[in-house]
């Protein structure tokens, strides 16, 4: 039996006290809550670099292949590709030509955007709306270019991309085509995506 | 114009949607008498439970797949595979376990305190109600793992359909969907559990809610506080709900949630009874485990079916259980609401019901056979002889009870 | 201490788990292991690759999982668990052909993953401790906890062989190792690798059980802490009111 008069300080205290105990508390219960939304084992092992055999890729020939639930295109150059990548004739059609915007590894060539000039790795989505591009090669006119060097065309809005995946001025798509992280395995025929060359640091200076 | 501030805002709700005026007739001037005791928290606990049921079970939903196929290994992959999944499990595992102690306590209160009695006739049948549609959400939640339990389980409840005369054969394969328990039977389970028998209960918990606030709680003197009110109209022995009794289930809501973590981090199984071995096992249609028994919070109705010969009766007398509460209202014909005024009589037999219950339960998890076979008929004879004890001792007068006070005791 | 002995004690404690049962003077036998101890998980999970994959999957367990719970690197996981080429975030799947399995066996060997959690950890333990020579069944072997099992005695070449020494009416009261058939580890190391196969299949039935309970002593603790400072404000403000 108490009939002392309440103490507003202590209640106060108290209160406070409660209040701060019961708001962690239920910091702590939202975090397995908010945990069981985060990509659960399977997905998160689609994140994983993934090894795959480039072997002796040709000119325009194209494979692709499955990263983190995307598709991923290892595309071969010809000399003449490489050749219209470094042309200012290409450069004066492109938004982007020294791939300023980070759409890239820092360690991979501005212009040609991959480790080796002859195997290009992208990202197939295009940056506009995330169709995924037509391939096209060839360096001839199309019906959707007179003058075109081979590349990506984005049937869905009409996107154009060169051969490094650097976007054409005047189309929809705000930026180039995003390459994903890759590095050659000691032997050169192995291509492993999703993770930096070893040398990546002296390779970016 | 108006000055933009927290008055004014709330004016602005107010004049559009009663606001205040709701929380003044459910908290802040919801007046408890101030002698409740400790079988007064088991209302708000059971509150608590159904929250964490519907939040866990939401979670499940997004990774649990209703198929026989896909449903057992997908609730390995949730416990395994999913960050923070077996602890979702648990907790509704360990909640639906939960769920029915704190229910049950807080169903015993009502029979100690004459909670179901006038004016709180109402209050009690949909209390009745509301157990009655939770029996049926936990034991479709317990087919979901499509464990060996799990499959035989549905397969044995089910099957009693088939005492209804005439169209009993049809009525099961109906009910499953098939000749035996199969797939189509797991996908309307699991429909009716997650979204039909939910919906159902909040709105059965609702309505108790506003019942009660509208007749008032009871209190362990079975006093009524509002006739005793003070100049301002307050009844004398009463507290506001807020903030008395919200910092009082607080702390409720602590002790509870303590005891609870500890079994989900220490013993989830509970050494068995909240997860039985068997349900570990993928379903396996060809093969029944060596026992089958439910899970423990039906092994009181459990028992008085398997006490009975004839299989009809034994689930007439099963349902009788929980249908006879239904009456208990006007089988007590007493005025006097609590067990602290009441004959030796009423005492003894409400004892009596009480370790009727608890040996049922313990008999149901036990072999059909000996010993429980012969427990289980003699009380679930007890179990009903109190209903027809409690009227004609009531009914001919001859409870004698003693005085009740006009003012609550302390 | 004689597995009688053993058998005896152990028969005491778990006599409701056998009540009535004409098996009582053998026992469960207890294991003694630690859900907490990795050390026996890890040389279970190497005794299980080299003598149980063979026939049984753990399919529900992923070699990553496994490695990262018992905190070892890939060459472990490649050089020790994984036989032939393994995806490192699969399961650990026999290569055995179910279909065989009930060919030879007259049974698909079963998938332990929750073995430990359906039988218990003392029935995997005793399971692995009690085979003996039965010249009338199939595989020459019986077991007393599965008795005409159809699983053969894998482990024959590490135990030996032991006979079942039964009382008059035919009840097996204990075993004895038949002379001459000794197997490469005595009868206490035995114990001690069917022991580590036993933590290895609990940790495989529930992964996650030792982190859990080490979060749950701070969770349980937190709740105390809460629980008091809403008991000393439920005081506080229960001071208003008159009894």
């Amino acid at each position: 039996m108490s009939n002392e008069a309440p103490d507003p300080s202590r209640r106060r205290f108290l209160t406070g006290a409660a209040t701060v105990v019961g708001g962690v508390g239920v910091v702590f219960a939202a975090v397995p809550f908010l945990g069981f939304l985060r990509p659960n084992v399977e997905a998160r092992a689609m994140g994983e670099p993934v090894e795959v055999d480039v072997g002796r890729i040709d000119p325009g020939q194209r494979l692709t292949f499955e990263w983190k639930g995307s598709p991923i295109w290892v595309i071969g150059r010809s000399d003449e590709h490489i050749e219209s990548l470094k042309s200012d004739e290409l450069r004066g059609r492109l938004r982007d030509p020294d791939s300023e915007r980070d759409q890239q590894p820092d360690y991979v060539d501005p212009q040609l955007r991959s480790v080796s000039p002859e195997v290009f790795v992208v990202i197939p989505i295009c940056t506009h709306l995330g169709c995924i591009p037509i391939f096209y090669p060839e360096m001839r006119a199309q019906s959707f270019d007179d003058d075109w060097r081979g590349g990506h065309f984005c049937a869905c809005h009409g996107s154009m991309f060169d051969m490094a995946g650097r976007v054409y001025r005047g189309v929809p798509a705000p930026t180039n085509l995003e390459i994903p992280p890759h590095r050659f395995a000691e032997d050169g025929a192995k291509l492993v995506i999703g993770e930096d060359p070893d040398d990546a640091e002296e390779g970016a200076a | 114009m108006n000055r933009l501030n927290a008055s004014g805002l709330l004016q602005w709700v107010d004049d559009r949607f009663p606001l205040t005026s709701t929380w003044r007739y459910h908290m802040g001037e919801y007046y408890v008498a101030k002698n409740t005791n400790f079988w007064y928290y088991f209302g708000s606990l059971s509150i608590l439970v159904l929250i964490i049921q519907i939040v866990s079970g939401l979670w499940l939903t997004m990774y649990y797949q209703p198929s026989a196929e896909r449903a057992f290994s997908s609730i390995e992959f949730i416990m395994r595979d999913v960050d923070w999944g077996w602890l979702m499990r648990y907790l509704h595992t360990t909640g639906a376990s939960a769920f029915f102690i704190v229910v049950y306590l807080h169903m015993f209160r009502g029979l100690l305190y004459g909670s179901y009695k006038k004016p709180r006739e109402l209050l009690w049948i949909i209390g009745v109600l509301i157990y009655l549609v939770m029996m049926t959400e936990a034991f479709m939640g317990y087919v979901l793992p499509w464990g060996q339990m799990s499959y035989w389980a549905a397969q044995v409840i089910i099957a009693l359909a088939g005492v209804v005369p005439v169209v009993g054969e049809e009525l099961v394969i109906w009910l499953q969907g098939g000749f035996i328990v199969n797939e189509a039977t797991l996908g309307r389970l699991f429909a009716l559990h997650v979204v039909a028998l939910p919906l159902v209960l909040i709105a059965l918990v609702f309505v108790h809610i506003v019942a009660l606030h509208h007749v008032g709680s009871t209190n362990p003197d079975g006093v009524d506080i509002k006739k005793n009110k003070d100049a301002d109209g307050k009844p004398v022995d009463g507290v506001p709900f807020h903030p008395y009794f919200t910092v009082k289930d607080l702390f409720g809501y602590g002790v509870f949630l303590t005891l609870f973590v500890a079994v989900i981090f220490f013993a989830p199984e509970f050494g068995g009874y909240f997860i039985e071995r068997p349900n570990f096992q993928p379903a396996d249609p060809l093969q029944t485990p060596e026992a089958i028994h439910p899970v423990w919070y039906f092994t009181a109705w459990y028992a008085m079916l398997q006490s009975i010969p004839n299989e009809a009766l034994g689930v007439i007398v099963m349902l009788a259980g929980t249908v006879v509460l239904l009456f208990l209202p006007w089988l007590d014909r007493t005025e006097v609401k609590s067990i602290r005024y009441r004959g030796l009589g009423f005492k003894i037999g409400l004892a009596a019901l009480v370790i009727s219950f608890l040996i049922l339960t313990w008999v149901g998890m036990q072999d059909p056979e000996g010993l429980p076979i012969i427990l289980g008929r003699i009380f679930t004879a007890i179990y009903f002889g109190f209903f027809v004890f409690l009227w004609v001792y009531t009914y001919f007068g001859f409870e004698k009870t003693k005085p009740v006070p006009e003012r609550v005791t302390s | 201490m004689s597995m009688k002995k053993t058998g005896i004690v152990l028969s005491a404690l778990l006599t409701f788990a056998f009540a009535g049962s004409a098996k009582a003077e053998v026992g469960m036998m207890d294991p003694n292991i630690s859900h907490h101890d990795r050390d026996s998980i890890r040389k279970g999970a190497e005794l299980f690759a080299e003598y149980c994959v063979g026939c049984h999957s753990v399919e529900f367990l992923r070699y990553e999982r496994l490695m990262d719970d018992v905190g070892e690197d890939e060459a472990w996981i490649e050089d020790r668990i994984m036989h032939g080429d393994h995806d490192l975030h699969g399961h650990i799947i026999s290569p055995m052909d179910p279909e065989d399995g009930e060919n030879w066996f007259g049974l698909a060997p079963p998938d332990l993953s929750l073995t430990a959690r359906v039988e218990g950890e003392d029935w995997i333990y005793t399971y692995l401790n009690t085979f003996y020579v039965d010249d009338e069944a199939e595989v020459g072997y019986n077991n007393w906890v599965q008795e005409g099992t159809s699983m053969p005695h894998i482990l024959q070449a590490l135990q030996g062989d032991q006979k079942a020494v039964k009382d008059d009416d035919g009840n097996i009261v204990d075993f004895e190792m038949v002379e001459g058939a000794e197997g490469r580890l005595s009868q206490e190391e035995y114990r001690e690798v069917t022991a580590q196969l036993t933590a290895f299949l609990s940790y495989a039935a529930e992964p996650i059980r030792a982190d859990r309970e080490r979060m749950g002593i701070w969770v349980v603790l937190f709740m105390i802490v809460f629980t008091g400072v809403f008991y000393l404000l439920y005081k506080e403000y229960w001071r208003d009111v008159k009894k």
